[in-house]
């Protein structure tokens, strides 16, 4: 399948701060691709990457085949950018904002703006400043929509706005992206409204990526193990296994192995009253990547 | 492209380029109804005469306005650019971000020439009607390197909005002070003949600053 966007071997510094190093990924056509981690693993720093405002320090990003840091700017006719906050020109209405970004791409859909600015029964002549950021969201999502790129690339999408204007922003995207077969990009630090939207997911801890795979991969694989344990219990055998814990008595573990062996392996070692519970994503993420 | 380009700047700027045009020709009005009133009290031979043993210009009131409308019409055009890191959007626009640069700035300059074209206009006018042509050329264009002055400090504005890094920002408003300070050297009418060239050359090249500080912002640099 076709790549649209390929990072390989990124590695990036602030300072003497790692980031991450030998950083590679890819996001196929059609795909969309949520970037999950914890705050400051490096999520808003590969969109900024991938947005081309920011230099890594070294590896390459390629975004339909150009490395973005030399992309042709006719290119870039194809990437709809939502910028973290839903940040928008706040000088403008939302009449001026329409007929601004038209003038820069051919397949602009006028109706798919405005479609969405009726649900927000706001005059034309609003203030872009004077919204609400949920409304502003709206609009984002409305220019997006009406640049039509094949690829979209959103950092943090979800940030600031309450579940209904959230699930709207995921509604809409969701069932524009898959009936128009484009790609999507992006970072939320609400996983569940990741769940809603996301075909695979890429799961970052601090300077690695932990995994890449299809949600339903991740969720019919990975599972957490619940039991009970004796005091000064601890784990021998942590093969395949992710972020073992235990409080007063219980104990839980992660693991992508196959359910019928990981029972086995616990019982063996001593925890008692062993059961699997099958996650969301992200019960999933805390289980890669632990509570804290 | 650059109408709806220029139309951006004009949503940002309008109201303040219609004050800067007002209060300037507003000042321009004012030193020259001075100048008419000295003329109908002493008559216009003592006004000549002022200006040729005294190095009198008459218009030294609007010396500085130039400057500080320059550096206005930067923070009008680029604080909102920055805030929020918005610029961003500008730069993801399908178009060079080297031509983007000089279209915003190009806006800037025309702008700017343009409120100073009103206030320059009614000072001639004005002037020529109790002035010697020679002594009218000798002032204006004394008030042309405060013209080119003001243009400048809003290219140097620009600059510094547009970079980044406070550390860099800083160094930049020191240099831009100490090169500014240039066009006010001397007060007395005809001292920068000679030297207009260079202060015009000098103006020209620092419209291509704004491009550093947008590569530096485009490649991520951080304090």
């Amino acid at each position: 399948m076709e790549n649209i966007i390929e990072c390989r071997n990124l590695t990036h510094y602030y300072g003497k701060r790692k980031i991450y190093e030998d950083l590679s990924f890819s996001v196929p056509k059609g795909r969309i691709l949520g970037l999950l981690g914890k705050n400051g693993t490096g999520k808003t720093t590969t969109i900024n990457i991938l947005s081309g405002y920011l230099q890594p320090h070294s590896g390459e990003c390629l975004i339909f085949g150009e490395n973005i840091t030399k992309m042709h700017p006719e290119t870039r006719r194809e990437i709809g950018l939502l910028i973290e906050g839903h940040v928008q020109y706040q000088f403008m209405n939302i009449e001026q904002i329409e007929k601004f970004y038209s003038a820069f791409y051919p397949k602009w859909k006028r109706e798919a703006y405005y479609e969405l600015m009726r649900r927000l029964q706001v005059a034309p002549g609003q203030s872009i400043s004077r919204m609400s950021c949920g409304q502003r969201s709206q609009v984002a999502l409305g220019l997006i929509l009406a640049q039509d790129p094949e690829l979209l690339v959103l950092d943090d999408f979800s940030l600031g706005l309450d579940p209904g204007y959230r699930r709207l922003f995921v509604d809409y995207l969701s069932e524009y992206a898959h009936s128009e077969n484009k790609t999507i990009f992006l970072t939320s630090h609400i996983i569940q409204d990741m769940e809603r939207l996301i075909d695979e997911c890429i799961i970052m801890d601090y300077g690695r990526i932990l995994t890449q795979q299809p949600v339903n991969d991740l969720l019919n694989n990975f599972r957490r193990y619940e039991g009970r344990v004796a005091d000064g219990f601890s784990l021998s055998d942590k093969t395949d296994m992710y972020n073992p814990s235990i409080y007063k008595g219980e104990f839980e573990v992660y693991s992508f192995l196959p359910e019928k062996d990981v029972l086995a392996n616990l019982d063996s070692q001593g925890v008692r009253e062993c059961y699997s519970v099958n996650l969301g994503l992200e019960d999933a993420f805390i289980g890669l990547t632990g509570k804290y | 492209m650059l109408r709806i380009l220029f139309l951006k700047e004009y949503i940002k700027t309008r109201w303040f380029i219609l004050a800067a045009a007002l209060t300037l020709s507003g000042f321009s009005l004012y030193m020259m109804m001075n100048l008419y009133r000295i003329v109908n009290l002493k008559g216009a031979m003592h006004i000549w005469e002022v200006i040729l043993q005294k190095d009198a210009l008459f218009i030294d009131l609007i010396q500085w306005l130039p400057v500080i409308f320059g550096i206005l019409l930067g923070l009008f055009q680029y604080v909102p650019e920055m805030h929020r890191k918005c610029l961003k959007l500008t730069l993801h626009l399908p178009v060079s971000y080297t031509k983007l640069g000089m279209l915003m700035v190009g806006y800037g300059v025309a702008a700017l020439t343009g409120v100073f074209l009103l206030s320059f206009i009614i000072l001639w006018t004005m002037m020529s009607r109790v002035l010697m042509p020679e002594m009218v050329s000798n002032i204006l264009s004394h008030s042309l390197v405060w013209y080119l002055a003001g243009i400048l400090s809003y290219l140097f504005t620009a600059w510094i909005t547009i970079e980044p890094t406070w550390k860099r920002r800083l160094i930049n408003i020191i240099v831009s002070v100490f090169m500014l300070k240039i066009f006010f050297i001397s007060n007395v009418a005809g001292s920068y003949y000679a030297f207009m060239p260079i202060l015009a050359l000098y103006t020209i090249a620092a419209s291509t600053l704004s491009i550093l500080s947008i590569s530096r912002f485009k490649t991520g640099v951080q304090d």
